[in-house]
């Protein structure tokens, strides 16, 4: 998506016996915002994009840069928490 | 009479404020001021250091994301009613005030707020036309 780069994560959990899924993607310079709007928009944006394209609306949470680990081959987009207490 | 502030994005967990603030104090950088805008997740830390240069090379140089941003601090007379009286130099305008906070220290016997305008040239103008006193970095980092 236009302003964002790819430095996501995808976290699926299970709560009260149904399957969640979060997105994690990490703030860079390019879209930071001294603005708490700003930056909430910009999580909404997304959410409103992904349901556009999948159907469902999903948890976006936007964390600190580095924060989602880097691997050297391919990344390690899904992690799958489900099953776990 | 514009002052640089810092804002850093930090997440909304145990310690996530503490680590900048000890990263600026191992390299000698003096914070002033300092507001926390914070929601569910994520909060921005706003600063006002002594040397915004040096603070932003070692928060960048340790990953974090910084933005500099203007802010203006205004004098307000330490009574009821001051702050009133500043608001009201906007009330004819449409300059929007993004967020305030208070600058621990005064200025003599006046108290010291923290501005950041959605125009900060405007809001020099309507204040200096409103007789309001601005204060430049220097007159916060005076002891």
């Amino acid at each position: 998506m236009e302003g964002t780069l790819p430095h996501y994560q995808i976290i699926l959990t299970r709560e009260h016996g149904l399957d969640q899924i979060e997105v994690q993607v990490e703030v860079t310079a390019q879209v930071f915002s001294d603005r708490v709007g700003a930056l909430e928009a910009l999580a909404e944006k997304l959410a409103d994009t992904l349901e556009r394209v999948l159907g469902i609306r999903i948890k976006i949470t936007l964390v600190e840069p580095q924060t989602i680990q880097r691997s050297e081959g391919k990344a390690k987009r899904v992690i799958d928490k489900r099953g776990q207490t | 009479m514009k002052i640089q502030q810092l804002s850093i994005f930090a997440e909304n967990k145990p310690g996530h404020i503490a680590a900048p603030c000890r990263l600026l104090a191992d390299n000698g950088v003096d914070i002033r001021a300092l507001s926390v805008a914070d929601t569910q997740h994520f909060g921005i830390l706003r600063i006002i250091v002594s040397d915004p240069n040096r603070a932003t090379q070692v928060l960048e140089a340790a990953g974090y994301v910084v933005k500099p941003t203007e802010v203006l601090a205004v004098e307000v007379e330490d009574r009821p009613g001051g702050l009133a009286k500043i608001l009201s130099a906007f009330e004819r305008t449409i300059i929007n005030i993004e967020y305030m906070y208070a600058f621990p220290f005064g200025h003599g016997e006046r108290a010291v707020l923290i501005f950041r305008f959605d125009d900060p040239d405007a809001a020099v103008q309507a204040l200096q036309a409103a007789g309001v006193s601005l204060l430049a970095k220097s007159d916060l980092f005076a002891r």
